[in-house]
């Protein structure tokens, strides 16, 4: 079986999502379960359908598939379970799609939920066992070392932003035009944490420094919350209420020392990296889709930290190396624009819930179901994270 | 540098008997990382395998402590932990090794004021900070 051969056999029939909080204190389990009962609502399917689950256990600590299955009395034949980290999110969808397509699940749940330490996380112990990954010989997943004071992804990330700036003289309004942006888009959504807080690109500059070139507003929100996904056939889903929206393009996580670090594209010279100039080879993920970057309707990607917009555009081929910066303006990553990207808000501003809700707000951009904020026309859309993951969904036939 | 008499607070290495020739070569003031003694590849991070052949040997090199400035921040408010708040404002910075590795450390030696001397491609030299009597943490200063 080749890669190509999952190409649109495989859709998603139902998104749900809970309450979106900073602190809501609610027991993630909850919050999971109602991301879960919507989206079992919203496919028009019951509980007792659904015969595989997976899950990417949230940040600090989410829903092990065990003690939800016992919690909730699905019964399930086939799961897995992933880590907290945007990159398991479409790693999530893809790994119930494969299952789906090979006949080890016929419908599949796939649910995230994250809390906080300030809101019901300061209940539990701290996710896996206390360990500190910034504390790894590694270093973090984001390339943190936590003992010489780099022990936040996003101060990792600006050592990422600082250099690109130097080598191409990009300036902190370019930066600002993500924030802004997203911003802008929340203030069309009324689930985004943001939603009725407006920010102007004076906002955005008169905000204090974190870890500069990075203010306050580079940074995504922490939150708490939960979404949901049920995934099938498309022959199953024509007994379903909504219309499918299909699993066109796949790419998985690519994994090495020149991509593995600080949500930097390769070739930037952090971490572990070579530092170059090259184009990126084409992305495989268009490719199997059969699709081109003029035909992408709306761009969806993991903005924990405003720089990983530069970093992704040119890692996919968007624009060419130290181009992003003034790509993304002139309105052409706003809705109406030539490709809006993140018309949820974005993890910044509807809130960081690992991209599991930009994938939900892409399924209902393809169904047209997003009112003010529609895109209008919306047929391919794309979702990715700097690690080079990403699916290509595309609006039911 | 001598270690200072108030006790430290931030975050330690975690050592285990696998990366434990690194840190007892810091206490010794000396930088060592593994050559692998199968294909010659200088190691980096700190690893009980090769990234390039896999092999498990290797003998612990003596670097220079030379290196340039790469990218670098100064970070102004800690949100990770609590105790980095209390030495804010700081210099992280990628150093690039004479010896051709790229770590993450540490600038010192200048204060606020002086940030604005820092340059990319810079010469630095490690300094060896004593933060407890069992770890040593190699940082760097302008050369």
């Amino acid at each position: 079986m080749a890669i190509n051969d999952l190409k649109d056999k495989v859709c998603i029939v139902g998104v749900g999502q809970s309450e979106f909080g900073r602190v809501l204190d609610v027991n993630p389990l909850r919050l999971q379960i109602d991301a879960m009962k919507n989206a079992i609502e919203d496919a028009g399917i019951t509980k007792d359908e659904i015969d595989g689950f997976v899950t990417a256990q949230g940040s600090p600590r989410g829903i092990d598939y065990d003690e939800f299955v016992a919690h909730t009395g699905l019964k399930i034949r086939w799961t897995n379970q992933f880590w907290a980290h945007g990159r398991w999110g479409s790693s999530s969808i893809v790994n119930a799609a494969m299952a789906v397509a090979n006949g080890l699940a016929d419908v599949v749940l796939v649910a995230n939920t994250t809390t906080t330490r300030r809101g019901y996380g300061r209940h539990f112990p701290e996710a896996h066992g206390g360990f500190n990954e910034s504390l790894r010989d590694t270093g973090g997943g984001h390339g943190e070392v936590g003992y010489h004071g780099l022990d936040t992804p996003g101060a990792a990330t600006s050592l990422v932003a600082r250099d690109y700036m130097r080598r191409y003289g990009a300036t902190s309004e370019e930066l600002g035009t993500v924030a802004v942006t997203f911003r802008k888009h929340a203030q069309l959504n009324p689930h985004a944490i943001m939603f009725g807080r407006p920010m102007t690109l004076d906002d955005y500059m008169e905000s204090r420094f974190i870890s500069p070139p990075f203010r306050l507003f580079d940074y995504c929100l922490t939150n708490e919350g939960a979404n949901a996904f049920i995934i099938t056939t498309p022959e199953r889903a024509k007994a379903m209420k909504k219309e499918p929206v299909y699993i066109t393009g796949i790419q998985g996580i690519q994994a090495d020392r020149d991509s593995y670090v600080m949500f930097a594209r390769p070739g930037m010279g952090v971490g572990f990296q070579r530092e170059y100039d090259t184009p990126p080879p084409r992305q495989k993920v268009y490719d199997m889709a059969g699709v081109d970057h003029k035909d992408i309707d709306a761009l969806y990607m993991y903005d924990s930290f405003s720089s990983n917009l530069w970093m992704l555009l040119e890692r996919y081929g968007f624009c060419k190396p130290g181009e992003a910066h003034e790509y993304i303006q002139g309105g052409r990553i706003e809705l109406g624009g030539e490709l809006p990207v993140n018309t949820n808000g974005g993890l910044m501003s509807e809130g960081h819930y690992s991209g599991f809700n930009h994938l939900v707000e892409a399924t209902r951009q393809l169904r047209g179901e997003c009112g003010e904020r529609q895109v209008q026309g919306a047929k391919i859309v794309q979702w990715a994270t700097t690690y080079g993951d990403s699916l290509i969904l595309t609006k039911g036939k | 540098m001598t270690t200072e008499a108030k006790p430290y607070k931030q975050p330690l290495p975690v050592v285990h008997p696998d990366n434990a020739g690194f840190w007892a070569a810091l206490k010794n003031h000396e930088l060592r990382l593994q050559r692998c003694t199968a294909c010659q590849t200088l190691r980096y991070p700190v690893s009980p395998v090769c990234h390039n052949c896999l092999s498990y040997e290797h003998e612990w090199e003596l670097l220079s402590g030379r290196g340039t400035l790469g990218s670098w921040i100064i970070v102004e408010q800690a949100t990770g932990n609590p105790a980095w708040q209390e030495v804010v404002p700081y210099v992280v910075a990628l150093v690039n090794l004479e010896e051709g590795p790229r770590i993450t450390s540490n600038v010192v030696g200048l204060e606020h004021a002086q940030f604005d001397q820092l340059k990319y491609g810079m010469p630095l030299a490690i300094v060896f900070d004593d933060v407890t009597p069992e770890i040593t943490l190699p940082k760097f200063r302008s050369a």
